[in-house]
């Protein structure tokens, strides 16, 4: 019987506690900055949006490195929150940015989109349909029911914060984390791809229409128009990529996303441009565009952990300043300048050659 | 809300057996079975209101033309009774789950869409164990006036059982959304027992023992074997109308025995639950995955649909064929043909259909009912009733299992794919090249794929293990195939409840995440 009061024990501890804030009941949930892992932050958007909090951020992994307190510092804000996960696609962007919008006190929504947002056949990342899955409980589901949870939520019930150790080094460890360099697969992998390009890479697009992508239907315009209606400012955020990685996307199998044939970089500069477009002809002057990806600064592969995920401290900010200080923003007049800067980034690279990097002094 | 939701497990069932043992203690049969509906009820809410007010709707509608059949001395307004029921509840079931097909009729297609949105779940097991019930009450209508009225030893005769014991056997939330489909004369006779409203330390043993091996099945295999071997091929050739070669019969070897751990776990758990109550459902699953035929497996899966169709659908169908044929003095093949043939197709595609409006489910049923009367039609020849005396019986059902089987197999992913076209591109992407990397799965997964057709091939069934316990009712004997060495019995000793404790502690870790069973949508 030990195991079975061990789970009416937990069971107990979650439904007092309610740490997710699934339930009418349950304690009010004290979050530590929002440095949760990925499983835990998808689980925490309901308790988000019934916080106050003048600042959230949104986004793929790529924007998971950004802590609650380097937010604040370079905005200003009180109560800034990160809740990026892995690859969220736009079946369940939507509900989640539709639920943070209504986050009281919500000043500036920060937004990521990469290729993860192209996505058109309805289908998540098991983290987006967890979202999901949490947006819609019900007072007797239990995501929750896991052990550390439940430590946490001891810790709720003490009067402390919904935390444990080892939850924050998740996210502290995608902070000034080794660089690819160091990495030699790699390292490997993105020589190959640059030295030896797909032929694609040069290839046009294969042509989507705007209205294919289900993100600017179903999750662009709503949550601008539901913005637009509560005051809140919206950022729209094209992420940094070093420019070896658009070969690699290219030459190698590559998830998450909907791709035609023809050139990665050139059907994802599409999309980007359909954003900006659906923004200009909707009318919404809360939302604007930021492409940081064409910051030469931040396209440095040293300054990656991998081939796609920024990480050196100095660069993060760097990034944020580049929102706050709008030095990248594009509009509709801008476009075909944004879309030939990232031609030209892709081209300078491909004289790229690992081998060249190795001699160089390691940053 | 399901069985597996560690609210219910750890928090609702706890309370409810407290309080249904007080209530039995208290008030007796009638405190102990108020508790069940209202419990069942509650349970039935957590699927949505709409779901709710169907069901105890419905329950009225059954009840009264219950009453109508046992209790009126006109055979007339019997039978306008029952048929009255059945089109009722049939008629309900066709609403909620075939809008698909009816969604073109003016105001019919109109409600049947509103009611499907409205209720998402499953009606198909309660609306077949009610129209049983009326079936029931329609051929032993003397007992089942009986059973329903018969007070308990000790306690006085009231007017309060027949509704009491009608709406807990009707809506008895352990095999309310996805049975297994119990006949009213099993259950209703338990509740005039002395012991019922009593937790026996034994039952609770017993019921305790099901869930577990129902958890494991559910948490450990099924949902692990369709994450990891089923689900992204499937998805994969909807999207794409291809696969990996490898990858198709990896998906289409392991949905086979995903599909069983899925079902039979749930079947296990609401047996156990029931248990808990001293209340014994019917056996669903008899270690179907190794039958040596297609009448083996149809004694062995889904029993309680299987005996419900035959008992009420085909039956009075092969009766009637015969007087046919008796009547115009046919012989022969015509003769079996009406006789036979026709009510065996008739069942296989009502199974087909039973599971929902896909013409996948009714060439699953009509290959079924197929392969059925081909095995019948063998079976009875003199050729193989000559030969079957000449060869050694472990040799004639491991030839059994390698003919069946792999049909099995096959046929089970025709079940599982959600179009023709899927099928058909499945089944074209057999001859396709691997994907080195994507086609070949870990070892680990693969030592899992291969424990759990260990399981189903050489190990005893939950009921096997606890059989002299008596753990479920069963509907047909079957003779046991489990190798002598793996038959372990189950006892209420110091190990075996050291073992359910186990593998309720490992279950326990994985309960977050709650999958939805397959058998709920049908």
């Amino acid at each position: 019987m030990l195991p079975v009061l061990y789970g009416m024990a937990l069971c107990a501890l979650l439904m007092i506690v309610d740490p997710y804030d699934l339930r009418p009941w349950g304690l009010s949930p004290i979050l530590v900055d929002a440095e949760y892992p990925p499983d835990k932050t998808v689980n925490l958007i309901r308790v988000v949006a019934r916080q106050p909090h003048d600042l959230v951020m949104f986004g793929g992994s790529t924007t998971m490195p950004f802590t609650a307190p380097r937010l604040n510092a370079v905005f200003g804000s009180k109560s800034a929150v990160n809740l990026s996960y892995m690859a969220p696609m736009p079946t369940d962007t939507a509900p989640v940015l539709l639920r943070l919008v209504e986050t009281p006190g919500l000043k500036r929504l920060i937004v990521a989109v990469d290729f993860s947002e192209m996505r058109r056949d309805g289908d998540t990342f098991y983290l987006g349909g967890s979202a999901v899955t949490s947006l819609r409980a019900h007072w007797y589901d239990m995501p929750d029911f896991t052990r550390p949870v439940a430590r946490a939520s001891l810790n709720r019930l003490w009067g402390r914060a919904f935390d444990i150790p080892g939850w924050r080094g998740e996210v502290t460890a995608l902070v000034d984390a080794p660089s690819v360099t160091t990495h030699t697969d790699y390292m490997a992998l993105l020589n190959d791809a640059v030295s030896h390009p797909d032929p694609a890479m040069d290839a046009q697009a294969s042509a989507i229409a705007c209205a294919a992508y289900p993100y600017l239907t179903q999750v662009l315009l709503p949550v601008g128009r539901a913005a637009l209606q509560r005051g809140v400012h919206i950022d729209i955020v094209f992420p940094p990529i070093p420019f070896q990685t658009y070969y690699n996307w290219q030459k190698n199998h590559l998830e998450f996303s909907s791709w035609e044939k023809g050139a990665h970089h050139r059907q994802l500069v599409g999309f980007y441009g359909c954003i900006v477009k659906t923004i200009a002809a909707a009318h919404l002057a809360n939302v604007t565009v930021h492409a940081t990806d064409t910051d030469r600064r931040l396209t440095d592969l040293a300054d990656y952990r991998d081939t796609v995920h920024l990480t050196k401290s100095a660069t993060l900010t760097a990034m944020l300043q580049d929102i706050r200080d709008r030095t990248t923003v594009v509009t509709p007049e801008s476009l075909d300048a944004f879309g030939r800067l990232i031609d030209e980034g892709i081209a300078d690279v491909r004289t790229w050659r690992w081998s060249d990097r190795r001699s160089s002094p390691p940053r | 809300m399901s069985l597996v939701h560690p609210a219910l497990l750890f928090m609702c069932l706890p309370i409810f057996l407290i309080v249904f043992a007080a209530a039995g203690r208290l008030w007796g049969s009638r405190g102990a079975l108020t508790v069940l509906t209202a419990a069942s009820l509650l349970f039935g809410a957590t699927q949505g209101i709409a779901f709710l007010v169907v069901i105890v709707a419905s329950a009225l509608v059954n009840y009264a033309l219950l009453m109508v059949i046992v209790r009126s001395d006109r055979p007339a307004s019997v039978r306008l009774a029952l048929y009255t029921g059945i089109a009722a509840n049939i008629g309900l079931l066709a609403l909620a789950k075939y809008s698909v097909w009816l969604g073109w009729i003016p105001v019919i297609g109109t409600a049947s869409l509103s009611l499907a949105a409205l209720i998402p779940t499953t009606l198909s097991f309660l609306t077949f164990q009610r129209s049983v019930a009326l079936l029931d009450g329609f051929s032993a209508r003397g007992a089942v006036a009986t059973d329903l009225q018969k007070p308990r030893a000790g306690e006085a005769l009231s007017p309060a059982n027949p509704p009491l014991r009608f709406f807990a056997f009707a809506s008895m939330f352990p095999n309310l959304l996805i049975g297994p489909i119990a006949y009213l004369v099993e259950v209703v006779p338990q509740f005039a027992r002395s012991s019922f409203g009593r937790i026996r330390p034994i039952d609770l043993s017993i019921g305790l023992t099901l869930l577990a091996i129902g958890l494991v099945k559910k948490f450990y295999f099924a949902d692990i074997i369709g994450r990891d071997w089923v689900d992204p091929v499937f998805a994969d050739v909807a999207a794409h109308g291809a696969t990996g070669g490898l990858r198709a019969i990896e998906a289409m070897v392991a949905y086979y025995v995903q599909l069983y751990f899925d079902f039979s776990g749930y079947s296990d758990m609401a047996l156990g639950v029931a248990r808990m109550m001293g209340i014994t459902l019917p056996i669903n699953f008899d270690s179907p995955s190794r039958a040596t035929g297609i009448v083996d497996f149809y004694r062995r899966w889904h029993i309680t649909l299987t005996r419900v169709i035959a008992r009420f659908l085909f039956s009075p169908l092969s009766i009637a064929g015969t007087r046919y044929a008796a009547r115009k003095r046919w012989r022969g093949a015509r003769a079996q043909a009406v006789s036979l043939w026709l009510p065996l197709i008739v069942n296989f595609i009502v199974i087909g259909l039973w599971h929902g409006p896909r013409l996948t489910y009714v060439l699953f049923g009509t290959i079924h009912g197929l392969w059925y009367i081909l095995e019948t039609e063998v079976r009875g020849t003199k050729w193989w009733k000559k030969r079957r005396k000449t060869i050694a019986e472990p040799i004639r059902m491991l030839g059994g299992m390698a003919l069946t089987i792999p049909l099995l197999i096959l046929t089970f992913a025709l079940f599982r794919s959600a179009t023709l076209a899927d099928f058909g591109h499945l089944l074209g992407s057999l001859g396709n090249p691997a994907q080195p990397g994507v086609d070949l799965p870990s070892t680990w997964k693969f030592a899992q794929l291969g424990l759990a057709y260990a399981i189903v091939m050489f190990g005893p069934n939950a009921y096997e293990m606890l059989g002299r316990y008596r753990p479920g009712i069963r509907s047909y004997i079957n003779v046991s195939i489990t190798p002598r060495l793996f038959a372990f019995r189950w006892r209420p000793t110091l190990f075996w409840g050291l073992l359910v404790c186990a593998a309720i502690a490992a279950v326990i870790g994985k309960m977050s995440a709650v999958t939805p069973f397959a058998y709920q949508v049908f």
